[in-house]
C-alpha cells in the first residue's frame, strides 16, 4: 500500500513538472513560415518567388517580423532562420534588427552582427543571429534576411523563422 | 513459483493514476500562470492609461571619482545610462508608455553617438576596418542614390556619414544599408534625421559598435559575391 501511494506520489510530481515546463515554454516559442517575409526594397517584390529569389544577378533582402508574446522581445533569447543556400558563390545572411523612433519623429533601424556561412557551403542553413544594445523591451523586432542569386542548383529560400 | 504479477498490478494502476493527475496539473498549472500574466499585463495597461506618462526608472548611482577630464564625464554619463537601460528592461516592456520608449531610445543612442566621439583612435584597427566599411558601403550602395562620406574609426566603433539627394530617396535606401552582412561584423544603426520643409541632400551617420566584433578577434566575415 506505501509503495503504491509512493509511486502515485512520485508519478504525478513529475509529470506535472515536466508538463508546466513544457506548458510554459510553448507559450513563448513562436515559429512562421517564410512567407510571411516581406521584400525590403518594393521594386525586388517579383523577385520573391516560393519564399526564394528568383534574380540570377541581385541579391534579395527580406524581413520578418518577430513575434514576441506576453512581456515583449527581451523575452526572446534566441532566433532562427531555416534557409535553403543553393549558391555555391554567396551565401544566405540574417542579422536580428529593431526599428526606433524618436520623440521628435525620427525614425531608424538598428542590427545586431550577421551571421552567415562559407560561400561554398549549400543545403539547409540555420542561422541564429544575436541581438544587439538595442534589443528591449517596447521595441519591434523583426530578422532581415540577405538571399543570393539563383543558381543551375535553383532558389535559395528562406523556410521560416523560429523564436524563443 | 508464487506469481508476482499479481502485486505489481496496484503499481502500475498507481503509476497511470499518478500520470494521468500529472498531467491534469501540468495543464491547470499552465492555465493559471497564463492567466496571471495576461491578467498582471490588463492591470499594467489599465495603470498606464490612467497614471501621467513618467518613467519611474529607479535611479542607481555608482559612486565613482570625477575626474576632471571631459572624457572621464562622458564615459561616466555613458555608464549611467546604460545602467539605466538596465533598469529599464527589467520591467514589462510592452505595456510602457510609447514616449518613454522613444526617448529613452534617442537617449541611448546620444550616449552612444557621444561614446564613439570620446574614443582614441587605434591607428592599426582603425584602418583596416575603416577600408572594409568603405568597401562594404559603395558595393551595397552601388544602385544606389547614397553617397558616401568620411568612415570614421576608433577603437570599437565607426561612424559612416551618408548623403542622399532627397528625404524620399534616403527613406527608401538606408533600411538596406543598414542590413547588410558587412566584412565587419559589427552591430549597425542607422538614424534618419527628420527632413526639412526646403527640399534638398539628406545627411545621416551609420553608427557601426564593433566591440563585440573586435573581442571575438576581428575576423571578416566572408565576403559575397554576390552584389
Amino acid at each position: 500500500m506505501k509503495s503504491t501511494s509512493v509511486v502515485f506520489a512520485v508519478t504525478a510530481v513529475v509529470s506535472s513538472v515536466i508538463g508546466v515546463a513544457a506548458v510554459s515554454h510553448a507559450i513563448t516559442d513562436v515559429r512562421a513560415s517564410g512567407f510571411d517575409c516581406a521584400v525590403v526594397n518594393g521594386p525586388q517584390a517579383t523577385l520573391f518567388v516560393n519564399t526564394g529569389n528568383d534574380s540570377t544577378a541581385a541579391t534579395l533582402n527580406v524581413a520578418r517580423p518577430v513575434p514576441d508574446v506576453y512581456n515583449g522581445i527581451q523575452g526572446i533569447s534566441t532566433t532562427r532562420v531555416d534557409s535553403i543556400d543553393r549558391s555555391t558563390t554567396a551565401s544566405v545572411s540574417a542579422s536580428r534588427c529593431v526599428n526606433l523612433r524618436f520623440p521628435n519623429g525620427a525614425v531608424g533601424t538598428s542590427c545586431g552582427p550577421s551571421v552567415t556561412a562559407p560561400n561554398n557551403l549549400t543545403g539547409h542553413l540555420p542561422l541564429s543571429p544575436v541581438a544587439n544594445a538595442d534589443w528591449l523591451p517596447g521595441l519591434y523586432g523583426y530578422l532581415s534576411v540577405f538571399l543570393p542569386p539563383r543558381t543551375g542548383l535553383g532558389r535559395s529560400t528562406v523556410q521560416g523563422i523560429h523564436a524563443f | 513459483m508464487v506469481a508476482r504479477s499479481g502485486s505489481r498490478g496496484p503499481l502500475i494502476w498507481a503509476g497511470l493514476a499518478g500520470l494521468s493527475v500529472g498531467v491534469l496539473a501540468s495543464f491547470a498549472g499552465g492555465y493559471v500562470w497564463a492567466e496571471r500574466n495576461a491578467e498582471s499585463l490588463r492591470r499594467q495597461v489599465e495603470n498606464s492609461r490612467s497614471a501621467p506618462v513618467a518613467t519611474s526608472v529607479p535611479e542607481r548611482r555608482i559612486v565613482i571619482e570625477r575626474g576632471t577630464s571631459p572624457v572621464d564625464e562622458k564615459r561616466l554619463a555613458a555608464i549611467e545610462q546604460q545602467l539605466a537601460e538596465l533598469a529599464a528592461s527589467a520591467r514589462s516592456g510592452s505595456t510602457r508608455a510609447p514616449e518613454a520608449i522613444q526617448l529613452e531610445s534617442q537617449q541611448r543612442y546620444e550616449a552612444r553617438v557621444q561614446q564613439h566621439a570620446a574614443e582614441p583612435v587605434d591607428p592599426t584597427w582603425s584602418r583596416a576596418t575603416a577600408s572594409l566599411i568603405e568597401a562594404d558601403v559603395l558595393k551595397q550602395a552601388g544602385n544606389m542614390n547614397v553617397r558616401l562620406g568620411r568612415v570614421d574609426c576608433r577603437t570599437t566603433s565607426c561612424t559612416a556619414e551618408l548623403e542622399w539627394p532627397s528625404s524620399a530617396e534616403a527613406d527608401r535606401e538606408y533600411v538596406s544599408l543598414v542590413h547588410y552582412p558587412y566584412r565587419a561584423n559589427c552591430s549597425r544603426t542607422l538614424i534618419l534625421p527628420v527632413p526639412s520643409a526646403a527640399p534638398g541632400p539628406l545627411r545621416a551617420q551609420m553608427l557601426l559598435d564593433c566591440e563585440s566584433w573586435r573581442a571575438d578577434g576581428a575576423d571578416p566575415l566572408e565576403a559575397s559575391a554576390a552584389p
